[in-house]
Parts: structure tokens; sequence; C-alpha cells
């Protein structure tokens, strides 16, 4: 008994192991490229373990640490508020559209709904937060735009709707009101689904880059992933063009190419990837209270 | 069932009504907008009137906003900036808000910018936000009477043939940041090979000329492409061997010959077409890379495995500046052609937005950027003795850890009035501004062509050409197999009602010029 036991557990293991494997192996391989000398690179293509270790793509991205630091910085607070007032703008819409004694629920669900499909444009938009609002060069330009999103909505009224109205009904009959019931009943029955949200939202905003391309020229206010898509981009567009970029003079050999890319990768991951861990208890139940409800 | 619907309908309406009043609020701030603009541009044409006397002291204080790319943006931009101001300020009592942008970004974040409208008075335009394209949207204003009235220095500094090359419907809508203005064809060998093959280059006089080398090199290299080419360039060297001029700002396949007084348009004349003929012969004999078609040349050049490259720009210097990308080796230059000039291609410019609040500062402020050396060096190069060091006479040297280096000398004014950096000729300019008035000139290459008319037809064609032009420059795809076939797709895709419009607006513009009753 014992040994059939031993084996069964043997090959689970070896499964596992193997799984972890191909999720690790391609996270060292970054690591690796971005400490691997650019030349060598070019030679003999990705190694694990590189053949000339070289720390260029470093010091090349980390060119002026204050400018990072700040970067880092700016994506920080961004990330805090926006999840934060995100998640309560996002819970408190569900809500409201979840509530099935609400009269208009159908048509501001259609609303809501209707944005999904339609959007201004970039140019519109554009025209919105820097002549109508006097956005430009403000943290809030990155903030206001993503914090909300119909499709989160959409997730938290599903989730929010399984609540039985009875709960809701019998709070009021013990005298509770309308602000009382939100945060004191409905709220912390949907922790799982707050979790979840709140990860997705926190995500959105840290990978944000494109409406700080647009809105922020004050090199103060440059969150991180629009600095390394930057890099990445002129890196990209001189390599790509290099016609006209040998006729003007930009020496392309002073750029690290492929290291630079993945020193870029972890740069910008690695705080998400030391976060996950943090929210992924959460994330698992929210994912699956959701579908057992369902 | 039918409340429902009514309930649906109402909601929609009162979506629709609130939008409105939306639209309606915008409508309202967007007019009070207007009127502070208006009211605020008042102001300024009444404080612009009065500094005609030039003098600084008379002028009212403007902040002028400025545009333009960066490869890689400055940590000590403020700092330069507030230096930049004070000459600025001294000198036309202006100050400037310098807004680079990241070169990869430039041309989305610019489109957008123009699009919204947004007010702001200088903008870099070039090879990548083409002059001609934003004049046809409207985006950048004509500048003659400024030019004549506020930059006398800079008119008369630029060449004709440069304000020529920046005129859109007979007004100059950029002012060129002045730098080396013409072309020569030939090729750059790597020298370890020459020398081994004992390479005579003084017997290499045509494009075909190269043959005998490359096939020794086929023989005996094997680990050494023959001859980079990789679908990128080779595609008009003059078409093959300097009988034609091109005929700019179409799609390269238009000509007209050298020596003809007529002008005809020539459409892919039988001398281009040899070039993809030789293609394929150099592909088949395996001087090009197999799998060129698809490769990158770069990843191979900086191996130094590429023996002979073709290039057009075989400037003074070149053979330092290559050796770099290739792989470090030392490379020699063969030159096919003298040098000649498209007129002036409009590469990198300054332009005046339609919406700036103060043009004419702005001219005044461009004028300056192009005439006072140390005003341009300040922006190439950052602030003397923090940035970079002075060596001996016009030479500078950059700091090692040196938080301003742009490297970008062209994105701001003429590069004549640079300081020189190590290992360029003491006399490179006047060299380059020899070339410059020396080249022999496209005498059809001012000519803008107007594609709105034909913008569906020049997608199509492009798509078939994207189809199939790596494979054809490459000579991967043979070309007497493939032409036929290509030419049917073509004239499917709208080739003949290209042809058409061009030919209307060329006949147009020879007789504009008088070059033809």
């Amino acid at each position: 008994m014992g040994k059939k036991f031993e084996f069964s557990k043997l090959f689970i293991n070896l499964l596992f192991t193997v799984l972890s494997l191909v999720v690790v192996l391609p996270f060292l391989l970054v690591i690796a490229v971005s400490l691997t000398d650019e030349k060598s690179l070019n030679e003999n293509g990705y190694q694990f373990i590189p053949t000339t270790f070289s720390l260029d793509a470093y010091r090349y991205l980390l060119d002026a640490p204050d400018i990072l630091l700040r970067a880092y910085g700016v994506t920080f607070t961004v990330t805090i508020i926006g999840a934060l007032v995100g998640l309560l703008l996002t819970a408190m819409t569900a809500y409201v559209i979840s509530r099935q004694d609400y009269r208009y629920n159908r048509a501001t669900t259609f609303y809501v709904f209707f944005t999904m499909l339609f959007s201004g444009g970039l140019v519109p938009s554009y025209i919105l937060i820097t002549q109508y609002l006097h956005l430009k060069d403000s943290l809030l330009a990155l903030i206001l735009p993503i914090l909300l999103s119909p499709f989160n909505i959409m997730v938290m009224k599903g989730f929010m709707s399984k609540i039985p109205l009875e709960i809701i009904e019998s709070a009021k009959i013990d005298g509770a009101r309308e602000f009382r019931i939100f945060f004191r009943i409905i709220l912390p029955l949907s922790t799982p689904a707050l979790a979840t949200l709140g990860l997705l939202i926190s995500f959105t905003y840290w990978n944000e880059w494109f409406n700080a391309m647009l809105y922020i020229d004050d090199p103060n206010k440059v969150p991180l992933q629009l600095l390394l898509v930057r890099t990445l981009n002129s890196i990209e567009f001189l390599t790509t063009n290099s016609e006209f970029t040998g006729q003007l003079g930009i020496d392309l050999s002073s750029f690290p190419n492929s290291s630079a890319r993945m020193a870029i990768a972890v740069l910008a991951g690695g705080p998400m990837l030391v976060i996950f861990p943090f929210f992924q208890r959460f994330f698992v139940k929210g994912l699956t209270v959701g579908s057992l409800k369902g | 069932m039918k409340k429902k619907l009514f309930g649906v309908l109402a909601s929609v309406l009162l979506v629709a009504s609130v939008l409105s009043g939306c639209g309606g609020n915008n409508n309202g701030g967007n007019s009070n907008a207007g009127k502070g603009a208006e009211g605020s541009g008042g102001a300024e044409t009444a404080q612009s009137a009065a500094p005609e006397s030039g003098n600084a002291g008379e002028l009212k204080p403007v902040e002028l906003t400025w545009y333009y790319p960066l490869s890689q943006l400055q940590a000590d931009q403020e700092k330069v900036q507030e230096e930049v101001n004070k000459i600025v300020k001294a000198k036309i009592n202006a100050t400037v808000k310098l807004m680079p942008v990241a070169i990869g970004d430039y041309v989305q974040k610019m489109n957008t910018v123009l699009a919204a409208g947004e007010k702001f008075d200088i903008l870099w335009t070039g090879y990548m936000l083409k002059p001609e394209e934003l004049v046809r949207k409207g985006a950048i204003q004509p500048m003659d009477a400024l030019l004549d009235e506020y930059a006398p220095e800079l008119k008369a500094d630029v060449p004709q043939v440069m304000w020529d090359g920046l005129s859109v419907d007979g007004e100059i809508y950029g002012i060129p940041n002045q730098q080396i203005n013409g072309s020569r064809y030939g090729f750059i060998i790597q020298k370890r090979f020459a020398d081994k093959y004992n390479l005579d280059t003084a017997s290499i006089k045509k494009i075909a000329d190269i043959e005998p080398f490359l096939a020794q090199i086929k023989q005996n290299e094997p680990d050494i492409i023959p001859f980079g080419l990789f679908g990128t360039s080779f595609i008009n060297p003059q078409s093959h061997d300097d009988k034609y001029w091109v005929v700019p700002g179409l799609d390269d396949h238009f000509y007209i010959k050298t020596d003809d007084p007529a002008y005809t348009l020539q459409r892919y004349p039988e001398e281009e077409l040899d070039n993809f003929r030789l293609a394929s012969k150099w592909y088949k004999e395996g001087y090009i890379y197999k799998d060129a078609a698809t490769e990158k040349m770069n990843d191979y050049l900086v191996k130094g495995q590429i023996a002979v490259d073709f290039n057009v720009t075989l400037k003074p210097g070149v053979e330092a500046e290559v050796k770099a990308k290739n792989g470090g080796n030392e490379v020699i230059t063969v030159p096919l052609s003298d040098w000649f000039s498209n007129g002036y291609s409009a590469t990198t410019n300054q332009s005046i937005s339609r919406t700036a609040p103060n043009p004419e500062r702005a001219m005044m402020f461009l004028n300056l950027v192009n005439t006072d050396k140390e005003l341009y060096n300040l922006l190439c190069n950052g602030i003397a003795g923090e940035h970079y060091d002075k060596t001996n006479g016009d030479y500078i040297k950059a700091k090692a850890d040196s938080r301003y280096l742009p490297n970008m000398d062209w994105v701001f004014g003429s590069v004549f009035n640079s300081y020189l950096k190590e290992g360029q000729p003491e006399n490179v300019w006047e060299e380059t501004k020899k070339i410059n008035s020396d080249s022999e000139v496209n005498p059809v290459g001012a000519f803008k062509f107007n594609s709105e008319p034909v913008n569906t037809e020049i997608a199509n064609l492009n798509a078939v050409w994207g189809e199939y032009k790596r494979g054809l420059v490459t000579g991967t795809l043979d070309f007497e197999e493939t032409w036929p076939a290509l030419y049917g797709k073509l004239k499917e895709a709208g080739e003949e009602k290209y042809v058409a419009e061009v030919t209307k607006q060329f006949e147009q513009f020879l007789k504009d010029k008088g070059l033809k009753k």
C-alpha cells in the first residue's frame, strides 16, 4: 500500500515540478538575458547562464536613479489612490444597479453598458482633459480617465445581485439606512469580489502609460511604465528607421538592445510580482465564490 | 411588455438629453474659450504691433512653447532651459518652454496635439511628420511675411533651394535645420576582404562591377554574406547608374530621364526593372543571404558578417561612423556617383503652429537659435563646464556622466553652428556646405504631390507592393516570373488612376515652374 501511494505522490510531484519550471524558467531567462552582454547575445543568442556578464542594460536604464525613483513614486501614488477610489466607485455603482427594487436599474445598466460599446475617441478625450478640465501635467489626468471601467462594474454587479434582497430588507426593518446597509452589509459580504477587482484595477493603473504619454510633460510626474515604454519605443524606432538615423548621426551602438528590453521587463514587473502573492488568496477565493454561486 | 419598451425608450431619451445637455455645456464652454483666446490674441497682436523696431525693451514678455523629438529625454532638461531663457529673455524678452517628446512617441503625440487644436508655438517637422501633410491638414502656418520681417539673417543664411523644398503652393512652411543635403551612392566594403582579394577599387564604376568580388567571397568565405541586401534599400540608385532622376514624394517608381528636356514621366523604366533582374541573379548565385526577405540586416551587420554593403549617403567621415556598426571592422568606400540632391528633402525643420499665440516672437526665437552660436550649442550640448568641456578651438568633449547629452544637433537648428566633436575634421562644415552647393540638383525636386484625390488607390497599391517588394528587392522572388502577376495586381489596385493623377499634377507643376510651356 505504502509503495503504491509513494508512486502516485512521485507522479504528482513530478507533474507540479515540471509545471512550476514551465512558469519560472521564462522569468529566469528574462533575468539572465538582462544581465548578459549585448555583444555575446548577438553571437550566442539567449542563454540561461550568461557567457559574458554585464550590467550595462541596468546601467543604461538606471542612468539617473532619481528619475527612476520618482517614477516609482508616481506609479505607486497613482496605483494606490486609483485602486482605492476606483474600487469604491465601482462597488457603489454596481450596488445601485444590482438592486432589483431600484426602478431604473435596467436603464442605468444600459447606460453603463453603452459606454462599453462606444467611446469618444482619442482626440475628444484629449480635448476634454487638456482644454476643459485643465488636467495637463496633473496626476489626476492619470487617475480620472480609467477610474471606472464598465466591465468591472458589470462583474461586480454580477456578484452583488447574488446577495439576497431579503438581507437588505431585514436590515431596513432593523432600522439601517442606505449608507449603513452598503458599508456594513454589502461591502463586507463582497470582500472576495472587492479583492479580485482591486487587484485588476491596480494592475490597470500599474501598467498605464498611454495617458501619461499624452498628458504628462513634466519630467517629475512621469510614471514608471511610461519611462520604460519610452526607452523601448525609442530603441525600436531608431533600429527600424536606421536608414534615416544613419543619415542623422545617431549612434545606435550606444543603445543596449535585447538586454535592455529584458531589464525593462524586470524593473516594470518586479514589484507587482512581489505584491501578487499577498493578493492571491483573495484572488482564488473571489473566483471560486463567484463560480460556486453561479 | 409595452411598458417595458416604453421604459427603455424613455431611458434612451433621458440619456440622449443628458448627452446633449453636456454638448450644450461644452459648446458654451467652447465659445467662452474661443472668446478668451480671441481676447488674449487681440492683446498679443496689440503687443506684437509694438516690436517692429526689434528692441527687446519694448517687447512684452511672452512664453513660447516648442515641441521636438529626442531619442532620450535628458535629466538636466530644466537646468538647460533656465540657461536658454537667460539668453532669450535678454535678447527678445521671451521665455521658452522646451517640450521634448521621446522620438518613438513623437508622431502619435503631435498628431493628437494638433488634432485637438492645442495652443503652442513651434514644432519640429521632418521625415516622420511631413510638413506638406501638415499643411494639407491646416496644422501649420505660412511664414513668408514673418521670415522677411523678423528673421532676415536666417532667411539670407539658408540657400534658396531649401526654401523651395519647404514651400507648398508657393508659401514657405518650415525653417530647415541645415545639414548635409546631398547624396552619393556606392559600396561600403570591409577592408579585410578588399585587402585579402586585392580588390582594385578603381575598376568599380557601375553596380554590376562588384560581381567578381562577390563571387570570390562566396567561394572562399563560407560564414560571410557577400552582399548585404535585406530589402530596405537598393531600389533606385538613380535608376541604375545615373540615367534618371526619381520624382520625389511619390512611390519611387516615377522617373524622368536626366537628358530629357521635355521632362516626360517614366513609369517602371527598363533600367529600374534591371535592378530587380540583377537582384534575382545575385540571389541565385548566392551573393544575397537566403533569408534576406525575412531577417534583419542589423543582426548580421553588427557581427561583421557582411562583406559589401550598398549605401546612398557616402558623406565625409562615413568610414568612422560605419565602423562600429560593422562589428568594429575597418571599411573602405567606393563611391559610384557624384553628389546629387533632390533639392531639399525636408528631413528636419521647424514649423510654426496654426494655433500659435505668438507667431512673431516664435520667428524671432527661431532666428536666434539659428544665428546665435552660444544659444544653439547650449541646446545641443548643455552648459559648458557642467555637461561638456572645451578642449581646443571649437572642439568639445562631453563629460562622462553628463546629464544633458541629446546628441541630436540636427533637431534644433543649423548644424553648421555646432561645436566640433572628437573625430570630426576641422573643416567638416565647410566641406558639407560645399557639397550642398555643388551637388547636381534634381530639376523636379520641388514637386509636391497632393495625394488626396487618389488616397484609396495609393493605399491599395501600397498593399500590393508590400506583398512583393522585399521578395523582389532581395531577389528571393524570380523577377521574370513575378512581374507579370504583380503588374496585373497593380492594375487592379488602381495603377492607372494613380498615374493619371500624378501626370496631371506633374504637368501643372512643370507649367507653373516654367519648365514646359
